[in-house]
């Protein structure tokens, strides 16, 4: 037969149902045949009842799990990337040329995508247009892969970077069958702020998108590479076309 | 689905911690963007609930690191000395003040008053409702000292709210209606 200083030292443990069956049942007869431990363990049980309906009455703010989903799909665009090019579309687009790995704290810094669309433009050719990815990545320092796009070929590419070369890019030049072009930036390094575009869900996969002026602007991270599209084809359109590359 | 199926329950963990609504969302807010740059970390299959409590419990402490480091404010005495006009507590924090009102106001304010250490524990078992081996997973301790602390933090609870005088609502129902049987009698021989 267990005594009070047995059981005593046991009540949190039964409270919490993580005594074996055989311990909890012994202080159950020990507690029936003593008021001071049966007392004592009403308390402790009043006690957690009290602080579980405290837990239980919390609020909940409303909206909360939508404003989680907002911050975390914000949050996802500046995951991976770096510098980027944008002649036109990139009023929305912040980039930082600070570092070559992910700190969501310096995002912040860095050039606004404003300056891209003056003359002054810090993204400057640097190769001449080609058709041989091959030479260019070997150039770039990293892989140009064309992407797909349906009713597109590549007609040219070339180097874009910035005098430091600490933002490098490909630009690349597709066209269709009318003759209207269309361009993509790739990059696979740095980071990107595009936390002023739209984002979607397409499939699963993320797609950002704007428009600035008469340019719209696709933004897409895939297999830690990032692509940017911009031309001067209505959004939507822009955003359906890159979906299915 | 993450946010949907665990929002609720780590938010209430962190009112429970943080003791206000704007600071517990921040933190979970803060959570599930860590849970999401650090996905790659989670192993399909195992506990979605304690890895994402884990993280909540290291950016609880990271807040209350940066706010304990915060410059220190003006006091009210101080800002009233100074002629500053203070907000009106009506219209200022009525939200807080009437969840905290419909909550419990002496268990929050000795919930409060509690060592992390502590605290903790309590909050993931009672409120969280995690398994003693599940927090130790959590907190990165052995399960004696989760069984432990949780025995001394509740104990500390108790103590506080005893010296708080609020027995009240510490009466189980029994005792209820022994004090109601009391009083009947009471009543009777006092009007016998």
């Amino acid at each position: 037969m267990m005594q009070c200083n047995d059981v005593t030292p046991m009540f949190d443990s039964l409270l919490d149902d993580e005594l074996p069956t055989q311990t909890a049942a012994e202080i159950n007869a020990h507690m029936r045949e003593c008021l001071a431990c049966s007392k004592e363990w009403e308390e402790r049980q009043a006690l957690r009842q009290r602080i579980h309906t405290f837990g239980k009455k919390i609020p909940l703010p409303d909206g909360l799990a939508e404003r989680i989903d907002k911050r975390v799909h914000r949050s996802a665009p500046r995951l991976k990337y770096f510098g980027m090019a944008l002649s036109a579309a990139a009023a929305v687009l912040v980039f930082s040329v600070a570092t070559t790995r992910f700190d969501y704290q310096t995002v912040k810094a860095g050039l606004t995508a404003a300056d891209m669309l003056t003359d002054n433009s810090p993204l400057k050719p640097s190769s001449a247009d080609t058709s041989d990815l091959t030479a260019l990545a070997k150039q770039g320092g990293f892989d140009i892969c064309p992407i797909d796009l349906p009713g597109y070929k590549l007609m040219s590419a070339r180097l874009v970077s910035t005098d430091d070369k600490k933002v490098c890019m490909a630009r690349l030049t597709y066209v269709n069958e009318k003759k209207e072009s269309l361009v993509c930036y790739e990059g696979c390094h740095g980071q990107v702020n595009i936390a002023d575009l739209s984002q979607h869900y397409i499939e699963g996969k993320l797609f950002c998108c704007g428009k600035v002026g008469a340019s719209s602007i696709v933004y897409w991270p895939r297999d830690s590479r990032d692509f940017f599209m911009v031309g001067t084809m209505p959004t939507l359109d822009m955003l359906n076309l890159a979906s299915k590359s | 689905m993450l946010v949907e199926s665990h929002a609720s329950g780590l938010y209430r963990l962190a009112y429970g911690r943080l003791g206000n609504r704007q600071d517990a969302e921040d933190v979970v807010q803060d959570s599930f963007v860590k849970a999401y740059r650090a996905q790659s970390s989670f192993k399909e299959g195992t506990n979605a609930e304690a890895w994402l409590t884990t993280i909540l419990i290291n950016t609880i402490r990271d807040h209350i690191r940066k706010v304990t480091r915060a410059p220190s404010v003006l006091s009210i005495e101080e800002a009233k000395d100074a002629g500053v006009q203070l907000p009106d507590k009506q219209t200022a924090g009525v939200e807080q003040a009437l969840i905290d009102s419909e909550l419990d106001p002496e268990l929050q304010a000795a919930l409060q008053s509690l060592p992390d250490a502590f605290l903790t524990p309590v909050l993931l078992r009672d409120v969280h409702d995690l398994s003693y081996q599940e927090i130790a997973g959590v907190l990165d301790i052995p399960m004696g000292t989760v069984m432990s602390r949780l025995s001394r933090g509740r104990q500390m609870l108790r103590d506080k709210l005893k010296n708080s005088q609020c027995a009240e609502p510490f009466k189980t129902e029994k005792a209820e209606k022994r004090s109601k049987v009391k009083d009947a009698e009471h009543k009777e021989v006092f009007e016998s």
